[in-house]
């Protein structure tokens, strides 16, 4: 019994490692493709979308990783990713904006001037 | 030698409590040592195996699920893996949710309370659920439906006016004497400190009642992790062990409130998509019913108006209640209440038949309520009925025929009975305990509860209506700045330093508690060793030397007076100093040259002095718990 209960406590462990990587991972990413682990050319397939979702969900859900800051930000970053991609309205304006933006760092770079104002994320609250 | 095998037999018992938890050692210390020594002993080898079982427990402290329900609660907790209901010290799996003063000032609280209120109905409280965090303004309905007084404070908050003791008691204190018998009996239960927990709310509980309902988990000494809705609940018992997806309606009717929650499963992930429901509608509501229609034919016969007597008034609802459970499985039932009143011309009783197609016409209305909250649902999910994989059936007022007749008319599919529905959502809140105590690994909730994770609630910050199809917790301050919707009503809750009041006030009532129970044990205790004692020296007559029949006697009168005089610890020091005396008396018995005790004489020593040895054990027992 104690053999098996180390064994689940390094299992356990070694998840949590791994929750804390995907938190990190989903924090820093550039954009809602890249916070669920996508790629922006392919098209995206609902059913595997939600399973991405969920999947993620899992590892960073705040209920999962009880005290730690990290989780709460990383998942509502993934939430919000989510939502958006979802929805085909929300996603097309969100990749409207994507495509400005890129247009405007392009342009700013020539330019030199920084960037990145007013972007919203196309979440509801 | 037959008084040897006694006195040997009569040590055993004393330690019989012992080798079941520790190892042989024990055992060994048994049968070995000497009449003085348990008391010395028994102690430090307690302690020792208490230190043992902490070593063994790697798990953190439990943390368990409780359904704090309108009119019965119940707790659930993770035990192998599965999630089990906790019954409770009169080994009921649900608890009433009463409290109730007697006269004299004594606190009751679950079965015993709810069996008294008929007798004590001013200062019986129940369905306290109705009242928690809420304003005055909005339970004037309420109020008028409970025997107790409902009275306003200067906040305008509510509160219940307690005669008996002459208190008045937040909702909130009177949940939390709840809370505190739930929690106790399943410590009990379990075996280990509880002190954490999930409670469960109503779908449609606002902010303030949320809070309060945290509130009242404070003032008993616990930590709420979590609160969580009762139909989420419901559908983490239903998907534990189904690992498909599904989309599930929840339909639940309680005892005062009723909630329907659309909810999508699948890979472990449990995600609310609508909630939907009415505050105003519970079994409570059918009850009334036929209290109505029962105070109304006797009106009509008789002349007199019996909801104004706070007496026939809970007789009456608890025959209601008891009728409305007999027509789920019957088609009539019969209604007998002798003596309900009496007028000049004698007693008057109440002797009728209901039938379930009359109950039915009496509560058509409230059928009816049940079909719009389900439409909502399933409109705010974005779903049609025919998506809806599973319908599942919780609170124990969905057992009416007719409720679940509106469910199959509604859905077009039979429900889904194979939950219990007073137990689903204990059983959910342990899931959700075992999640956040890290026991269940393989689920995640995704609610839309205002107070879910992330989001702190704001004391008085009431959020007007909940988002829908809005899965919380996102930052307020991204997208396009909805925060507007929260409108500012004034706190429906306790000040802190009200509850911080309240949780010390609590503390000492506790501890004012165990005196008491400490004190009725060791008296009752006391008068068996007076009465064992004195029927040991009756039996025994001229056998027992003079002397330490003089001695025993002695001590047996300081204990009476001790008993009389009533200092517990005082009874408590004088009982162990006859029980020493009892002993020397059986090792004179022993020690006598060619004692040959007769049959009569064998059996009372070992009976009698049984109870002494035993009174030493309890008593240690009192003094390592401390």
């Amino acid at each position: 019994v104690e053999k098996q209960k180390e064994v689940s406590a390094i299992h356990i462990e070694k998840d949590a490692v791994i929750s804390v990587d995907e938190m990190r991972r989903i924090l820093g990413s550039a954009d809602h493709y890249e916070a669920l682990g996508l790629s922006r050319t392919n098209k995206i397939d609902a059913v595997f979308l939600k399973k991405e979702y969920r999947k993620k969900a899992m590892l960073v859900h705040p209920d999962k990783n009880m005290g730690s800051p990290l989780a709460s930000e990383s998942f509502k970053k993934l939430q919000c990713a989510y939502e958006v991609l979802s929805d085909t309205t929300k996603k097309r304006d969100y990749d409207e904006q994507l495509r400005k933006e890129e247009f405007k760092s392009v342009a700013q770079k020539s330019s030199g001037t920084p960037s990145q104002q007013g972007r919203s994320d196309y979440c509801s609250e | 030698m037959a008084s040897t095998a006694a006195q040997i037999h009569l040590i055993r018992p004393s330690f019989a409590p012992n080798p079941t938890r520790t190892t042989s050692k024990s055992g060994f210390f048994g049968t070995s040592v000497s009449f003085t020594t348990p008391k010395s002993s028994l102690p430090r080898l307690r302690k020792c195996s208490n230190r043992r079982n902490h070593s063994l427990r790697v798990a953190a402290e439990k943390v368990v699920g409780i359904d704090l329900g309108t009119t019965n609660s119940a707790v659930g907790a993770m035990e192998g893996g599965k999630p089990v209901i906790v019954t409770n010290a009169e080994g009921q799996r649900t608890t009433p949710s009463v409290v109730a003063y007697t006269k004299n000032g004594d606190r009751l609280v679950g079965q015993i309370a709810k069996r008294q209120a008929v007798v004590n109905p001013e200062n019986t409280f129940f369905s306290v659920k109705r009242f928690i965090g809420r304003k005055m303004i909005e339970v004037d309905e309420e109020a008028k439906q409970v025997s107790y007084n409902v009275v306003r404070d200067d906040n305008g908050n509510v509160k219940l006016d307690c005669p008996a003791i002459g208190k008045q008691f937040a909702a909130e204190e009177i949940s939390a004497q709840v809370l505190r018998k739930l929690v106790d009996d399943a410590s009990k239960f379990l075996n280990e400190k509880v002190s954490k927990a999930v409670v469960t709310v109503p779908a449609y509980f606002n902010d303030s009642q949320r809070t309060a309902t945290k509130d009242a988990g404070r003032i008993a000494g616990l930590e709420v992790l979590r609160i969580i809705n009762e139909p989420t609940a419901a559908s983490l018992a239903y998907g534990f062990e189904r690992k498909n997806n599904e989309t599930i309606l929840v339909f639940d009717l309680g005892g005062g409130t009723f909630d329907v929650s659309v909810l999508e499963v699948g890979d472990g992930v449990f995600e609310v998509l609508s909630t939907s429901g009415d505050t105003h509608l519970g079994g409570d509501d059918f009850d009334k019913r036929i209290v109505d229609w029962l105070a109304l034919s006797f009106k009509n016969d008789e002349g007199i108006d019996l909801l104004k007597d706070k007496q026939a008034l809970q007789r009456l609802t608890e025959t209601a209640e008891k009728a409305k459970m007999e027509l789920s499985t019957l088609t009539q039932a019969n209604i007998s209440l002798p003596f309900i009143t009496a007028t000049a011309d004698g007693p008057k009783h109440i002797e009728t038949t209901l039938t379930r197609a009359k109950f039915e016409e009496l509560c058509s209305d409230l059928l009816d309520r049940l079909k719009t909250p389900v439409q909502n649902s399933l409109r705010d999910a974005k779903l049609s009925i025919s998506d809806i994989d599973e319908v599942i059936l919780v609170g124990g007022s969905t057992r009416i025929p007719a409720v679940q007749g509106v469910v199959k008319s509604l859905t077009g599919k039979d429900p889904n009975v194979t939950v219990n529905p007073d137990e689903v959502v204990a059983l959910g809140a342990a899931v959700q305990a075992g999640v956040l105590a890290g026991d269940v690994s393989d689920i995640v909730l995704l609610d839309v509860t205002p107070l879910s994770i992330g989001l702190e609630t704001l004391g008085g910050v009431m959020t007007k209506i909940i988002p829908r199809n809005t899965t919380l917790p996102t930052s307020k301050s991204e997208g396009s700045g909805k925060k507007q919707d929260i409108t500012i009503t004034g706190a429906s809750t306790l000040p802190s330093d009200e509850v911080e009041r309240m949780v010390s006030e609590a503390e000492r009532f506790s501890k004012e508690d165990k005196e008491k129970r400490d004190a009725i044990d060791t008296k009752n205790q006391a008068d068996s060793v007076v009465y064992q004692t004195e029927k040991q020296l009756k039996e025994l007559g001229e056998k027992v030397p003079a002397e330490v029949k003089e001695k025993v006697e002695a001590k047996l009168e300081e204990l009476k007076k001790a008993i009389t005089e009533g200092v517990t610890q005082v009874i408590k020091d004088t009982m162990a100093a006859l029980n020493q005396e009892v002993m020397q008396l059986g090792q004179s018995l022993y020690n006598q040259p060619g004692a040959t005790p007769g049959a009569g004489g064998a059996d009372g020593p070992s009976e009698a002095s049984n109870k002494g040895p035993e009174g030493d054990v309890i008593d240690a027992d009192f003094t390592d718990s401390k």
